[in-house]
């Protein structure tokens, strides 16, 4: 703990960014100044650790496996920043930590311990398929592994997924190959995430400005708009979708002349 | 589509999910709220209007060319597909 109170200290020394600051860095960072990579990632690095702490309230989570995730995530996201596409830093920023720190997290739940029983059972449906597959030369089904270990099909079902091993994406992707020039699984698996988060800024954006037009509507707009879209749940409900009381007023002038 | 049509708000897209001008008009008229259709047509478009001029700013459009994208996103029906879509999703909790 006593390094990441340095850590800490050391993350206080560096002051926030402003916006222009931030886009001045990231149009160095694209021309391969050092540097400024360097400096956006101290600047932001309190950002890392707060969402690290967030998160490292749950049980069994280790702080400082934490720090070091977010610190990576930081990192990608100053390395993919693109600032012509107007998002603030650490808007951006925040969705890489945030990506990071889950999947070390998802990483440590698969290596949950099963109480021993439930392990005795995974290993006597490994042992029951291999002595099926030696017997009659086809693999057996899920309900015939249950049938004959006398268990439920869906109980077996999950076990089975839960406790399927996990492949590190930094191992080589070829048996044969020498370890240390061999491309490793992260190198040949296609990745998503930089178009899906992408994609998701965008979206999210664009519901941003469609709530602050939203909130600029008068009741009787919203109204309309809502059973246009086929939102509104029940045209009925005047106490959700009132009229103004200016419109109100002009339609019982209306009725009053009538 | 017809462009005179489609200039004048009255495009109707399929894919909206919701009611026809002449269908809310009713409904507002049996809830006690006398309206046209082209009254309802106005209120939407003038909904429609700033809920772009929002997205315009969002996308940073030049302040002297707001007015005139508004006009032509609102007529636009892939600009009002584009808002039911991401309303219902809101609705549903996915944004």
């Amino acid at each position: 703990m006593s390094d990441m109170n340095s850590l800490f200290r050391e993350v206080g020394r560096f002051p926030l960014l402003t916006r222009e600051e931030e886009v001045s860095l990231a149009q160095k960072i694209e021309n391969g100044d050092k540097d400024s990579r360097d400096r956006m990632i101290q600047s932001n690095m309190r950002l890392a650790i707060s969402i690290a702490r967030k998160y490292s309230r749950t049980p069994g989570v280790d702080f400082d496996d934490l720090v070091q995730e977010s610190t990576i995530g930081l990192i990608r996201a100053v390395d993919r920043f693109d600032w012509r596409r107007g998002f603030k830093f650490s808007t951006y920023a925040t969705w890489w930590i945030k990506q990071a720190v889950r999947q070390i997290m998802n990483m440590q739940a698969s290596s949950i311990r099963f109480p021993a029983g439930v392990n005795a059972l995974i290993w006597r449906a490994r042992r029951a398929s291999i002595e099926f597959s030696q017997e009659f030369g086809v693999q057996p089904t899920l309900a015939e592994i249950a049938d004959i270990l006398k268990v439920d099909v869906k109980s077996l079902n999950v076990l089975m997924q839960t406790s399927r091993y996990t492949m590190s994406l930094d191992s080589p992707a070829m048996n044969n190959s020498d370890e240390d020039s061999s491309p490793t699984l992260a190198d040949v698996i296609p990745g998503t995430s930089d178009v899906e988060i992408n994609e998701m800024m965008d979206r999210e954006r664009f519901a941003s400005a469609i709530r602050r037009g939203f909130s600029k509507l008068t009741d009787r707009e919203e109204k309309i708009i809502r059973l246009r879209f086929g939102l509104s749940e029940d045209p009925n409900d005047h106490i959700n979708y009132p009229i103004t009381h200016d419109e109100l007023s002009a339609l019982q002038a209306k009725k009053e002349k009538v | 589509m017809n462009s005179e049509t489609f200039q004048h708000g009255y495009a109707t897209s399929a894919n909206l999910g919701g009611a026809g001008y002449v269908e809310i008009a009713n409904r507002l008229a049996a809830d006690g709220d006398p309206i046209s259709m082209s009254s309802v047509r106005n209120f939407y478009l003038s909904g429609l209007r700033k809920i772009a001029h929002e997205v315009c700013l969002t996308q940073g459009v030049d302040k002297r060319e707001i007015c005139e994208t508004v006009d032509k996103m609102v007529f636009d029906p892939r600009f009002q597909e584009s808002i039911s879509s991401t309303l219902n999703s809101m609705s549903m909790g996915d944004l």
